[in-house]
């Protein structure tokens, strides 16, 4: 958690210098901090070759082209007009706004999961490739999930009992909408880092 | 393990921050510059994303990345194109000021 807070302030921290310095290359080289930033957080998330990719796509070539047409052009910062003096005030303060409303959504909202995602999240709790999945065996209401209830990584006793209740018979039926992103969430955010 | 929702939220506050430099720069390069840190912003929400599916599965972790790989292409390719029409605009008119370039409207 410590390194991932470290991260998120010298991103966040890049972020806004490619906002707010007024000289272009100062710009493209506060977007290179950020870019390396993310590429530190892609392995934090066991994204190993994008982080890589990363490294070399994004810092390596994309920005040099920027730099490279950034010198090319000549620009150089420049104040806003006066008559537009309201409008970076204005622009963050929305951006705030939306900002926060997309973080809490994130934190808040619990967004029901396809069927789809449900079949594919149970073939992949299966213990063995060769095990019988939801669709395939369905024979009673209790077993019908039961191949899929065993692993640990499964969350809470309340997703069982809901998904049992959602599948009579086999994963064809309607089912209510199942709260499946707090079962990812929650323990992981109880257990720390 | 960080949860999911916190690099979510990071990555709404790096989209909002660009969303906010393509609204207050001038420049068509700090426009640009603050796109690409949009698409950046939205790399890291599809990777957490693609790391919470991994929780149950490899494959989809890696169908997740795969998108982002594709992103990351098409953004360098995207790249390349508008700092292209970026320098032809430059050597027409001496500015790459979006206020002034308005010409295909009138």
């Amino acid at each position: 958690m410590i390194g991932f807070i470290v991260l998120a302030v010298v991103m966040l921290a890049g972020a806004v210098g490619v906002v707010t310095l007024r000289q272009p290359v100062h710009a493209a080289l506060s977007l290179v901090v950020t870019l390396l930033a993310l590429a530190v957080t892609y392995v934090t998330l066991q994204a190993h070759f994008l982080a890589v990719i990363q490294v070399i796509v994004y810092a390596g070539a994309i920005m040099v082209l920027f730099l490279f047409v950034i010198m090319l052009l000549n620009v150089e910062g420049q104040a806003p007009p006066p008559h537009l003096r309201w409008l970076p005030p204005l622009a963050f303060a929305t951006a705030l706004l939306v900002a926060a409303g997309i973080a809490v959504t994130a934190f808040v909202d619990r967004a029901p999961l396809p069927a789809a995602a449900r079949v594919w999240r149970c073939r992949a709790a299966r213990p063995s490739r060769s095990a019988p999945c939801c669709s395939a065996t369905t024979s009673s209401p209790s077993s019908s999930w039961g191949c899929c209830s065993s692993p640990a990584s499964w969350g809470r006793s309340a997703w069982r009992s809901a998904a049992a209740a959602a599948t009579p018979r086999g994963h064809a039926r309607k089912a209510p909408p199942i709260r499946g992103s707090s079962v990812m969430a929650r323990p992981a955010m109880a257990g720390g880092a | 393990m960080v949860p999911t929702p916190y690099y979510v939220a990071l990555s709404a506050l790096l989209l909002t921050i660009g969303a906010m430099g393509v609204l207050t720069r001038r420049s068509a390069i700090m426009v640009f510059l603050s796109v690409e840190l949009m698409l950046n912003a939205a790399n890291l929400a599809i990777v957490a994303y693609a790391r919470q599916w991994s929780a149950t599965g490899v494959e989809q972790a890696l169908s997740g990345q795969a998108a982002v790989f594709i992103i990351l292409a098409i953004a360098a390719a995207e790249v390349a194109v508008g700092l292209g029409i970026l320098v032809a605009i430059f050597r027409n008119r001496v500015s790459t000021d979006v206020d002034e370039l308005s010409e295909v409207r009138s």
